[in-house]
């Protein structure tokens, strides 16, 4: 298990006393019948966080990774950012013609494989889900301006 | 006995029909296609199949049903070892250990011990469907609210065992995951809590497409920075059938892994993730090398298939003899045995006798073939996750995104299951383990449900549940257990400080 920096510590127990606050303030404003058990949860939860924000100031400056890259945020926004485009354009240009794009697209910018792969690949995937999706279990994929 | 060994026999007799051995092969190639895709689940494949059987004699298709409910409910499994994501959300608690083997080079192992386990737990559930029902269903309506709350209880003090070095951010991975099963509509009054305006989440955030999202993104990031480093020739697939073999080395493990899946399957509602989860614990808890779960110890893996599949035959208990079905597949499958004219009750088995122990006869069969099938689907599987992580990442997402918007049709799920990977990726940056948060997902429904139910029972006067719980001899049984469990798990966490230390 991967040690982490005092500070990234410190700030996602900071990050964590703040977001259960608001959930906890939030909590209040439903009717008490109703939010009971959301009202504890929360406050377990900024108790908790705060027990851990104490502890975390207590983690020794120099342990862990400590510096931080820029290049190794770029995977999870290529990932993420991929992902939202696909479903974005999914509203738009239709489930299949999205898919053959993303998977083109994103096989192409992650890996730089060949025309060949790339077709073969969206090829057989977008197949399988038409058979198994919409021939056999019926179920309605999105329709856009393409298919 | 005598009336169940004459039952056993008219039911064997129903089975020489070839019909009915076609369809539960069909059966169980179809609910292991379908238990394998993230998004499709058990209920799904059997509620697909309920038209179909019309046509059927009554045993051909009950027989077609509970092969698909057996085979569909081992076959997320495969998903969970080989790409991290459950096939279906009872084996959550699979993927523990199963993708660590994986990523260990011993996918064929994993797969192998899954298959047996599941096989071995759903035929002794069978066992105890085909002789102890009646008593068995009895327990099962002992249970009121309060003991559904403490049984949640129960399962939330798993997370002892599942947060490894850090408790603390275990139990608010766990808190969190409590949370996030609240949103939307309340038990009780019907409020809309936490929904922000967005109608699809007043029936909650569905398990399914969180797990999707919860696991899936945040593999498809290090397969894509290749941080995720796999041993080299790690895909061995030879001898596959012979490495079954080796679940007979968890004989203890396997045979408490089956009682915890017969009895949560029988208490309706509580669902086979909740006992895998258990038995996942139970197995931690007992094992010699405790610190090595999570990491790809074959015992995690091996108590979790064995539950989850054990919850079958416990789920159908209350089902043919109560006509209460234990989780909402056997609800479904109720559906079917009515639409053929077959009435739940104790009657079932003398009645009908033939169609009865035919049905539980051929789920016997299916928990067999499933075995040589499950492996040859598991074959090509391991097959493959030999694709490079540039070309699987893309198939992950892809397979993602048609299972989160197949669940309900809804390109919502869709965004919620990316929102939830975006949030498994931060978890793991932060070394927050999200195991609490899944259980956490499973059991907040329902543990906010039987204590407001339970609450509305005693005219919400709190000294009084808690006095209740207490003279209740059930649910002292839970209490007591939850003690164990909390105890146990904060002692290995202590020990563990110190062995650190």
């Amino acid at each position: 298990m991967a040690k982490i920096s005092r500070t990234k510590e410190c700030g996602f127990a900071a990050a964590m006393v703040l977001l259960s606050a608001a959930f906890l303030i939030r909590a209040f404003m439903y009717p008490a019948a109703s939010s009971q058990f959301p009202r504890f949860l929360m406050l377990l939860q900024l108790i908790f966080s705060m027990v851990l924000f104490v502890l975390s100031l207590r983690v020794p400056q120099a342990a862990g990774t400590g510096s931080f890259r820029l290049a190794t945020l770029y995977p999870p926004i290529k990932v993420f950012v991929a992902s939202a485009v696909y479903v974005l354009a999914i509203g738009y240009l239709g489930y299949f013609a999205s898919t053959a794009l993303f998977l083109c697209g994103s096989m192409y910018w992650f890996g730089k494989h060949g025309p060949v792969v790339l077709i073969s690949v969206s090829g057989g995937f977008i197949l399988t889900v038409y058979a198994l999706f919409v021939l056999f279990i019926g179920v309605r994929l999105p329709e856009g301006l393409l298919i | 006995m005598e009336s169940i060994l004459n039952g056993i026999a008219l039911g064997a007799v129903q089975m020489l029909d070839p019909m009915v051995l076609l369809l539960i092969m069909l059966g169980t190639i179809f609910g292991i296609v379908i238990g394998s895709l993230p998004g499709l689940t058990s209920t799904m494949g059997v509620a697909l199949l309920v038209p179909i059987t019309f046509g059927m004699t009554p045993v051909q298709g009950l027989s077609l049903l509970g092969a698909v409910y057996c085979s569909s409910t081992y076959a997320g499994a495969i998903s969970a070892i080989l790409i991290n994501i459950p096939g279906t959300p009872s084996n959550c608690s699979t993927l523990l250990d199963g993708f660590p083997m994986t990523k260990k080079g011993q996918a064929g192992l994993a797969i192998a011990l899954a298959t047996a386990a599941s096989a071995i737990g759903g035929f002794i559930s069978n066992v105890a469907l085909l002789f102890m029902a009646p008593p068995l269903a009895e327990l099962a309506l002992r249970f009121g609210s309060q003991e559904y709350f403490l049984l949640a209880l129960f399962g939330v003090s798993v997370i002892a065992s599942l947060s490894e070095r850090n408790l603390l951010k275990g139990f608010i991975s766990g808190v969190f995951g409590l949370f996030l099963a609240v949103v939307g509509m309340h038990p009780m009054t019907g409020d809309i809590r936490f929904a922000m305006g967005i109608p699809e989440l007043f029936n909650g955030i569905p398990l399914v497409v969180a797990l999707i999202g919860l696991y899936s993104l945040p593999e498809v990031v290090e397969n894509i920075s290749g941080t995720l480093k796999q041993e080299a020739g790690v895909h061995e697939v030879k001898g596959i059938f012979g490495q079954m073999m080796e679940v007979f080395k968890y004989k203890m493990l396997m045979f408490r892994a089956t009682v915890i899946g017969i009895i949560v399957g029988i208490v309706p509602g509580a669902g086979s993730s909740i006992a895998g989860f258990i038995a996942y614990d139970d197995a931690k808890r007992n094992s010699k090398t405790p610190e090595t779960f999570g990491t790809g110890n074959p015992e995690g893996l091996v108590a979790s298939e064995t539950a989850n599949n054990a919850v079958v035959g416990g789920s159908l208990i209350p089902a043919l003899t109560l006509g209460i079905p234990g989780n909402a597949v056997s609800a479904v499958m109720l559906g079917g045995l009515m639409i053929h004219g077959l009435k739940p009750g104790p009657g079932l088995f003398t009645e009908n006798a033939g169609i009865t122990y035919g049905f539980i006869i051929s789920m016997f069969l299916a928990n067999l073939v499933f075995v040589p099938a499950g492996l040859a689907v598991a074959r090509y599987g391991v097959s493959f996750i030999k694709t490079p992580g540039t070309i699987l990442g893309p198939l992950i997402i892809a397979l993602g995104v048609i299972g989160a918007y197949a669940l309900n049709m809804s390109l919502l799920d869709v965004w919620i299951m990316l929102v939830i990977g975006l949030l498994g990726y931060v978890m793991k940056q932060f070394d927050v383990p999200r195991e609490p948060l899944v259980l956490g997902l499973v059991l907040g429904t329902m543990a906010e449900g039987e204590l407001a139910r339970s609450l509305a029972l005693v005219q919400n006067d709190v000294p009084a549940l808690i006095g209740s719980m207490f003279t209740r001899p059930l649910s002292l049984i839970i209490i007591g257990l939850t003690a164990i469990s909390v105890f146990q798990g904060l002692r290995s966490q202590f020990r563990q400080k110190k062995v650190d230390a």
